[in-house]
């Protein structure tokens, strides 16, 4: 993704701590308030000038699942018949210090 | 089941057989449909005992040996055994019976006979053996049948439409007239067999009947799901309700997550950074599904942990308390709620140990005896600041003389007696409560005798210190009257926010209403007089107001009506948050009408803004529609969340109250999934 100025591009792009992108639709970042107080373009932050944010404090597993997620909650938002969202239990402790971070 | 019913038969050979036809038990489709045809079971046995036993005497010349479960067969009654049947014991219907039943019966020995060719005692007792052979010997048939069928199924519909009951034979490339249209066509593979069964339809007419049903199928589909959608929604939000929570569709990651770490908790070694609300929502979970043990205890325990709340500590055992205290050194505030193992050493240690303990909430630890709290007392001595206690029945005079001299002098600002049943002493109780100077918050709930707490202790203590009150609770001291509310509230509740008097029913609606009223009173002349003349307001030291309740919870005082629910607005409309009211009986229409208007119209109220978020007005009598309509959608709208209306049967589905809306309305009858 070009970082140049691209205000409110329909994607944003989420960098893992070792590196990985995911390039991830604005709408779905929205899904976690952190993100979206880092990108609305009000906030006037780096990232929303960029739209790219780097979560050092994430690794790429954790961070794919969450895009996962987000894109689970845009897809079941308004429907009542919800699928069960998978999340492998090893992995749950680390995903839940990182949803709490991203307020997800 | 076999054998009682070959009894029945047995039974009925003997007597007139259509007397015993005329009752019987429930039939299903398939029998009765069997018994207009003339089909018997004893019928379907013979040929097949034919089949099996080609020597048998009884020559009955099958052709095709046919099977219950074919449905083709079922029309296709094979006259000679009818009438056999019906010669045998003029009863054409019956139900299954044994080979060896329908062998004897075809040699015209009956059970009748046989019973009276056998000895006397032999009737019943001795019968059963026999029949349990009897069932031997037919489940060894039944076995076979099947076996049988399961073969036959395999190589094909040879012998699969013998009928002539007028259903075309399904034989591939023969010619056929069409059901619906009587075209001639050839029968394939792919043929249909019309909607009642009774025909086979051309290709045109099939393929049109095929994508009908189809169509009918996927319809029915679509309804069924779009129901149980419909279903599961009702469902989530009456729970909803009823937790007075929001409909969530989809779960934060977060609560998924920690779901999921709740299902592994006992592999968890160490729960990390994942904040500080997680780690309570993780501790509350465990506690309200009872599962906090001393493995995942540990999990919340840290060396810079100020606070520390454990809601059910029922699993608990003394070695994991004494690791709170060694564990988290720094503690100043410890609630431990069923704390039923807590031991005597364990108390003592954390008061030797918890340096900085000031706040400590303690609920039901029988296990305390009375020296024990006694020491702990004496080691804490100042330092507390807080104490709690419930439903502890070893907790008795002394211990509160000691508490109150130790800690009430110095420090002690909020102080919890409930259901602590070792303190019946009145005399050393008033002592020991005239210690407690400087209580900004006390409860006495549950006394074991109602007698202990009396108007004139507590007015005498309202008197001394009340004025430092801001939190009062005497749930439960029935003992307390109108001299109390006049003499004890009155004149000295006026820094009062939180008030709970449930279960009073001795307080009456007019000292109640006086209450408030004169309250009420006083604030508006203040507010007048502040403006004027400063000086004259001070003169009257009698009349210090109360600012406005917070929270006040009259639940169950029953002498209580709609005067006292008026009074109760016009001093504290602004100010409440919490106000439960419920079980108040003293109500009437008219009343509650009065109310309405004097809400409405009241010049005072209307620019004064409501803060009122949580009502119960439950099992009240006379609380209606027209009641709930206008608190919610008028007077406290957008600020009311949840109102409560059980068991009050005025308040029905018209109550225009949106389920999804702001204001929750729990409990009503008409609410249900």
């Amino acid at each position: 993704m070009d970082s140049e100025v691209v205000p409110s591009s329909k994607y944003v792009t989420l960098i893992s701590g070792d590196g990985f992108e995911f390039i991830v639709t604005r709408e779905a970042a929205f899904v976690s308030a952190t993100l979206r107080g880092m990108l609305s373009v009000a906030s006037n932050f780096e990232e929303a000038q960029t739209n790219r944010v780097l979560l050092e404090n994430i690794n790429a597993t954790c961070l794919e699942k969450i895009c996962e997620y987000m894109y689970y909650n845009l897809t079941y938002k308004d429907s009542v018949d919800v699928p069960d969202f998978d999340v492998p239990p090893e992995m749950a402790l680390e995903l839940l210090v990182a949803a709490d971070y991203l307020n997800t | 089941m076999s054998s009682y019913r070959r009894r029945q038969t047995a039974n009925s050979n003997g007597s007139d057989g259509t007397e015993n036809n005329s009752i019987r038990g429930p039939n299903s489709a398939l029998t009765s449909f069997l018994r207009e045809q003339g089909i018997t079971a004893e019928g379907i046995r013979q040929r097949n005992l034919a089949r099996q036993q080609p020597n048998n005497r009884q020559p009955h010349p099958q052709p095709e040996p046919e099977d219950l479960a074919l449905n083709e067969d079922l029309d296709s009654p094979t006259p000679d055994v009818s009438s056999d049947s019906n010669t045998v014991d003029g009863n054409g219907v019956r139900g299954p019976s044994s080979a060896l039943t329908a062998f004897l019966r075809q040699q015209g020995i009956t059970s009748r006979q046989r019973r009276r060719n056998s000895p006397l005692q032999s009737s019943s007792s001795e019968l059963e053996p026999r029949e349990e052979q009897l069932d031997d010997a037919e489940v060894a048939q039944i076995r076979q049948a099947a076996r049988l069928k399961r073969k036959r199924l395999n190589d094909e519909d040879a012998d699969y439409n013998d009928d002539d009951s007028g259903v075309p034979k399904f034989q591939p490339g023969k010619i056929e007239f069409c059901y619906e249209c009587n075209n001639r066509f050839t029968i394939t593979v792919y043929t249909e067999h019309s909607s009642d069964a009774l025909g086979l339809l051309c290709h045109k007419c099939g393929k049109a009947s095929s994508q009908a049903n189809v169509k009918d199928a996927n319809r029915r589909k679509e309804v069924s799901k779009i129901e149980r959608v419909a279903k599961k929604k009702r469902k989530q939000i009456a729970q909803a309700l009823l937790n007075k929570i929001d409909v969530v569709n989809v779960p934060k990651l977060q609560d998924l997550c920690i779901k999921l770490i709740l299902d592994y908790i006992d592999d968890v070694e160490v729960l990390g950074d994942i904040g500080m609300d997680n780690l309570a929502k993780i501790n509350k979970i465990l506690s309200k599904n009872r599962v906090l043990n001393a493995n995942s205890m540990k999990l919340f325990l840290s060396s810079d942990l100020t606070k520390l709340e454990f809601f059910d500590c029922s699993k608990l055992g003394p070695e994991s308390y004494s690791m709170i205290a060694a564990y988290c050194p720094n503690l100043q505030e410890l609630r431990l709620e069923m704390c039923g193992q807590l031991s005597n050493e364990n108390l003592l240690y954390f008061a030797t140990h918890l340096k900085h303990l000031k706040h400590i909430y303690l609920d039901g630890p029988f296990l305390i005896r009375s020296e024990t709290w006694n020491r702990f007392f004496e080691i804490c001595g100042d330092r507390l600041v807080e104490f709690h206690v419930r439903n502890s029945h070893r907790f008795n005079n002394d211990n509160l003389l000691m508490l109150s001299e130790r800690c009430g002098l110095v420090n002690l600002r909020k102080l919890t007696l409930g259901r602590v049943d070792g303190i019946d002493d009145m005399g050393l109780f008033e002592f020991s409560i005239s210690n407690f100077k400087h209580l900004q918050s006390l409860e006495i709930s549950n006394p074991l005798n109602e007698a202990l707490i009396s108007n004139d202790i507590l007015i005498g203590y309202m008197a001394q210190y009340g004025i430092n009150l801001q939190s009062l609770i005497l749930n439960g001291c029935s003992g307390l009257g109108d001299r109390f509310i006049l003499e004890g509230l009155l004149p000295f509740g006026r820094n009062l926010s939180t008030l709970s008097l449930d279960n009073l029913d001795q307080i009456s609606e007019s000292a109640m209403t006086q209450l408030f009223s004169t309250w009420a009173n006083v604030q508006s002349t203040n507010t007048v007089l502040f403006g004027k003349d400063e000086e004259d307001n001070n003169n009257s030291q009698e009349y210090h107001g109360n600012n406005g309740l917070i929270n006040l919870s009259l639940n169950k005082c029953i002498q209580l009506g709609d005067t006292t629910l008026k009074a109760i607005f016009s001093h504290s409309f602004s100010t409440l948050v919490e106000f439960n009211y419920g079980g108040n009986q003293h109500t009437t229409e008219e009343g509650f009408g009065e109310l309405i208007k004097y809400l409405k119209t009241d010049t005072d109220l209307r620019y004064m803004s409501p803060n009122l978020t949580h009502l119960n007005l439950g099992f009240t009598k006379f609380v209606n529609d027209l009641l709930i309509e206008t608190f919610v959608n008028q007077i406290f709208k957008g600020c009311l969340k949840i109102v409560e209306v059980y068991g009050c049967n005025r308040v029905t589905a018209n109550c225009n109250v949106l389920a999804e809306g702001p204001t929750k309305l729990i409990g009503r009858q008409s609410d249900t999934i």
